[in-house]
């Protein structure tokens, strides 16, 4: 009936094709359900029945239906079913299970038990699946071995120790007298526990911190005595001393001096610190992966520490330089890089030292430290070195090999994120020189956004100037010798919409002056190779548009007005609707369409955050979503231009045209349209076939005061609001009360009356002190009679800096009714 | 695991209840692309770092935080690799699969919950013939 263990892998093996390879393991899984059903089976069977399971598990499969059965099976007496019992239950059951609750008498019996394996089995389950409730039924079973004799046991109990005080702080109180004679203790498996004991109990219970910080010298002191002692055979690894011990006992220091609150009084022992790293880093040599690792751990602990010996700093930087180019060793370069990158915040001229080294890592073949170099580079980029280290990165990304699209897509946003930063830049032309090498080489990574970022560059640049000619013909002769880059269609076709009358001005590469119909034919030609493009047919439709008042030759605007004409019947709707609106215009006298025609106002430039290409620990972001999320916020930007190239069809009256067009401007080149999601906008469009493009006006402006409408603002608090949800007779309300100082504001209480007709339900606030410039919200619930308007009566108090200030005001500025 | 991406061992120190074997698939993924001479040990993945090293045809894998000390992590993993060897006499893949119960005896005394507790090889050797002999 049932086979061996052994048989079972073999046939499993042995199978041929996945579906017999799935028929074996499900006939095997039934035989064991059938076995534990019957109660008089030997222990032999159940032995080999829990081995299958486990065989099962690592095979992926489903081995709920054991656990009962395990835990049965370590309650037996004898050592070969604890064994394999525990160890069963160590891997199919975790944390969260409710069978846990069978498991408490048995680890009970056996962390008593006399033999120290089955103490050390029950140890080891204990700490794997430790639930709050086992830590606390069990904590005085643990305590009792941890102050035993035995190290074996000891070094397990005070790993268990740590595990229990983390999943239950209040026993913190049980395990801190031990932490004395764990220290005390010349076993560096106890020593390594008592490490792990400290750090945790460190951690979650601030209470007990100053009284650890006060082993501070007992710690250095173990150090220093590691470090001085003659190698132990036993546990060095090629002759460097127990490199784990030696990073444990690090680890644990940078716990206590990282902690900024404990200054005071770990500040005493900075100079002790400053000579046990000294020693550290130069008892250990990094070429053996251990001897590495300790330094490592030592350099990371210079630089997390404020108020060190700026000498031990400089010594840390050079050891990392020469990590980095010591030689071919990618491992060590990989670790030199990221902790470089995490100290150029603070040392930013010490790693600007190592600026050659950092730009050789960017042709090394790893990708992580190709990222990390790259992302190094950006870091210590100022105006001294922005010229040099520019070329090299675009030198970078003009090399074939790289062509991750991640990679490309991160080094343009950085770069023309960069080129708005007017402080960093050396001169104009070189500004506008940069980014047209950017495009020309990378225009397939040019996302919109990027391209509304460049395009907001140009229209900043004074019209009078003759850069702007310049650069506005530089892009042109690009785009018209290479039609396949996205990127660079996109900003070529809304440049010469935008500043044909330039471009006639100016000539092409072989002195062949740009005429009329050059720039209507670009255009045309552009459209009809990229005709499933749609944002790109958007952009030409607009400048087509915008061309025709910017030319002269009728027959060139007769083509133009044919190709917009063309598109009324396009299949996409929305550009079907621009086309409509489009030729509408064409045909209006020329005085109303100068009017909208007219060059566009240049938007403000909105200062980025850097984006970040590698996760960083103080930012625990994976490499996937920080791309991720660019690409996420571009899809929404793309919607909000959609908007914008809207623009023209919503304004066939002119006079209301100022204030939108600047409010959607800036929606456009600040990307801050969060609200403008898919759907919305796709409605609009949808409503603007039906209605009447008034109605699209009136909905505009709604968007882009996505953060609410403001109520109230002094020089201390703002308070806006923002309309939720609104259904027949109730509507959602989002209170928003933003301090504008530099300091905390505390107390907050906020008191809405409504009229009569109304019932008010209000939150509670989401915080009653707002940080300095933070934001709190509070949500308020409406429900009154149908279509009646939204009033609102509100006074607010708080107290900033200690004095109480109270305001009161009435908002009824919803246009929307319940 | 093996350069097939089948699992021959795995132990999983913290709730990953959800989709681990989504998880193994990923990571081999990744670790079999990478370029053995010329990358390094280490690749970041989700919100942890893998080290991983590979001996013949199997890798070893360890999942750590972002803020750990990858090099130790590889010396550990070259440690229990050091201890594997000694514990099966010259260990080989066969080895692993048809005694995966024993290898976890040797993870167990060598980690607890994730934690290194014993870094001594004869040490562990010493333990683990022992407790053989009371089966």
């Amino acid at each position: 009936m049932t086979t061996s263990l052994r048989s079972f892998i073999k046939s499993v093996r042995a199978s041929k094709t996945i579906a017999d390879e799935r028929s074996i393991i499900k006939r095997e899984s039934a035989l064991i359900r059938t076995s534990f059903k019957d109660t008089a089976i030997t222990h032999q069977v159940r032995r080999v029945n829990i081995q299958k399971l486990l065989y099962l598990y690592i095979l992926g499969e489903k081995t709920h239906f054991g656990q009962i059965e395990c835990i049965k099976l370590l309650a037996s007496p004898n050592f070969i079913d604890k064994r394999l019992g525990y160890l069963a239950t160590m891997l199919i059951l975790d944390e969260n299970q409710e069978v846990l609750t069978l498991l408490t008498n048995s680890l009970n019996n056996d962390l008593n038990h006399p033999n120290q394996f089955i103490v050390s089995l029950a140890l080891a389950t204990f700490g794997n699946i430790a639930s709050p409730e086992l830590a606390r039924d069990l904590y005085t079973d643990v305590e009792k071995v941890i102050s035993c004799n035995n190290n074996y046991l000891k070094k397990k109990a005070a790993i268990v120790a740590s595990k229990i005080v983390e999943k239950e702080p209040d026993l913190s109180e049980i395990f801190i007298s031990q932490v004395d004679q764990l220290l005390n203790s010349h076993d560096h498996g106890v020593l390594i526990g008592a490490t792990k004991l400290i750090r945790s109990l460190y951690t979650v219970s601030p209470e007990f911190r100053q009284e650890l910080i006060s082993k501070i010298p007992k710690i250095i002191e173990l150090l220093k005595s590691l470090l001085s002692s003659n190698l132990n055979q036993d546990y060095d690894l090629v002759n460097i001393h127990d490199p784990f011990l030696q990073i444990a006992l690090i680890r644990t220091l940078r716990t206590f001096f990282t902690d900024d609150e404990q200054y005071q009084s770990t500040s005493k022992y900075n100079e002790q610190l400053n000579d046990i790293l000294t020693i550290v880093v130069s008892n250990n040599d990094f070429s053996k992966n251990a001897g590495g690792s300790v330094i490592h751990e030592a350099v990371k602990t210079i630089f997390s520490i404020q108020n060190l010996d700026p000498a031990l700093k400089v010594l840390g930087i050079n050891t990392l330089g020469e990590l980095l180019s010591a030689k071919k060793e990618n491992n060590n370069r990989y670790i030199a890089l990221n902790t470089l990158l995490s100290v150029v915040e603070i040392e930013p001229l010490a790693v600007q030292r190592h600026r050659s080294t950092i730009v050789a890592c960017l042709s090394d073949l790893d990708i992580s430290i190709k990222r990390r170099a790259l992302e190094l580079s950006f870091a210590i980029l100022d105006n001294s070195n922005i010229r040099i280290l520019i070329k090299e990165i675009l030198n970078f990304l003009e090399d074939p090999i790289n062509n991750d699209k991640d990679l490309k897509l991160y080094i343009t946003t950085n770069i023309v994120n960069i080129l708005e930063r007017s402080e960093l830049i050396p001169n104009e032309k070189w500004k506008f020189d940069t980014l047209a090498r950017l495009v020309k080489s990378n225009g397939d990574f040019i996302t919109q956004s990027i391209s509304s970022q460049i395009l907001g560059l140009i229209i900043n640049i004074p019209n009078s100037d003759e850069l702007k000619t310049y650069t506005v013909n530089k892009l042109f002769k690009l785009g018209y010798e290479d039609y396949n880059q996205n990127g660079l269609n996109l900003i070529v076709s809304w440049l010469v919409g935008e500043y044909g009358d330039l471009l006639l001005k100016s000539k092409l590469q072989d002195e062949t002056a740009i005429t009329d119909d050059m720039l209507s034919d670009y255009l045309i030609s552009l459209a009809n190779l990229q005709n499933d493009n749609n944002t790109l047919i958007s952009y030409i439709l607009t400048s087509s548009l915008k061309l025709s008042g910017r030319i002269s030759s009728s027959s060139s605007k007769n083509k133009l007005k044919n190709f917009i004409e063309s598109k009324t019947k396009s299949v996409d709707l929305g550009i079907q609707i621009k086309a409509v609106s489009y030729s509408v215009i064409f045909n209006e006298p020329d005085h109303i369409k100068k009017g909208l025609l007219d060059k566009m106002p240049p938007p403000p430039i909105k200062v980025k955050d850097t984006i970040t290409l590698t996760n960083r620990i103080s930012k625990p972001l994976t490499t996937g979503t920080s791309i991720n999320s660019t690409h996420s916020n571009n899809g929404k930007t793309s919607k909000t231009e959609d908007l914008l190239l809207d623009l023209m069809d919503d304004e066939p009256i002119p006079n209301q045209k100022s204030s939108n067009e600047v409010d959607l401007l800036n929606d456009i080149f600040n990307n801050n349209g969060p609200q403008a999601t898919g759907g919305k906008s796709s409605s609009n469009d949808i409503l603007g076939l039906f209605d009447s493009p008034a109605q699209l006006q009136q909905q505009q402006p709604n968007k882009s005061t996505s953060l609410g409408i403001e109520a109230l603002k002094t020089d201390k608090v703002k308070v806006s609001f923002t309309l939720k949800q609104v259904e027949s007779g109730s509507a959602l309300i989002e209170t928003q009360i933003s301090n504008l100082t530099s300091s905390k504001i505390s107390n907050l209480q906020l008191l809405i009356a409504v009229p009569k007709t109304q019932k008010l339900t209000m939150s509670s606030i989401s915080n009653p002190i707002i940080d300095e410039f933070g934001i709190v919200t509070q949500d308020l619930k409406i429900v009154g009679s149908k279509s009646s308007k939204i009033k609102l009566r509100v006074k607010f108090e708080f107290d900033i800096n200690g004095v109480k200030q109270t305001e009161q005001f009435d908002f009824g500025k919803f246009k929307e009714t319940l | 695991m093996n350069r097939q991406g089948k699992v021959r061992f795995a132990k999983w120190y913290s709730d990953y209840s959800v989709k681990k074997y989504r998880l193994n698939v990923d990571v081999h993924k990744l670790i079999s692309s990478r370029d053995q001479k010329h990358q390094s040990n280490f690749v970041e993945f989700q919100n942890n770092k893998l080290v991983y090293k590979r001996y013949a045809g199997l890798y070893f894998i360890a999942g750590i935080d972002l803020a750990d000390n990858e090099l130790i992590y590889l010396s550990s993993i070259h440690l229990l690799v050091e201890i594997l060897d000694a514990y099966f006499e010259n260990v080989c893949e066969l080895d692993l699969v048809f005694n995966f119960h024993k290898i976890y005896a040797v993870l167990d005394e060598m980690f607890l919950a994730g934690e290194i507790q014993e870094t001594s090889k004869d040490l562990i050797l010493k333990r683990l013939e022992y407790i053989d002999s009371l089966e």
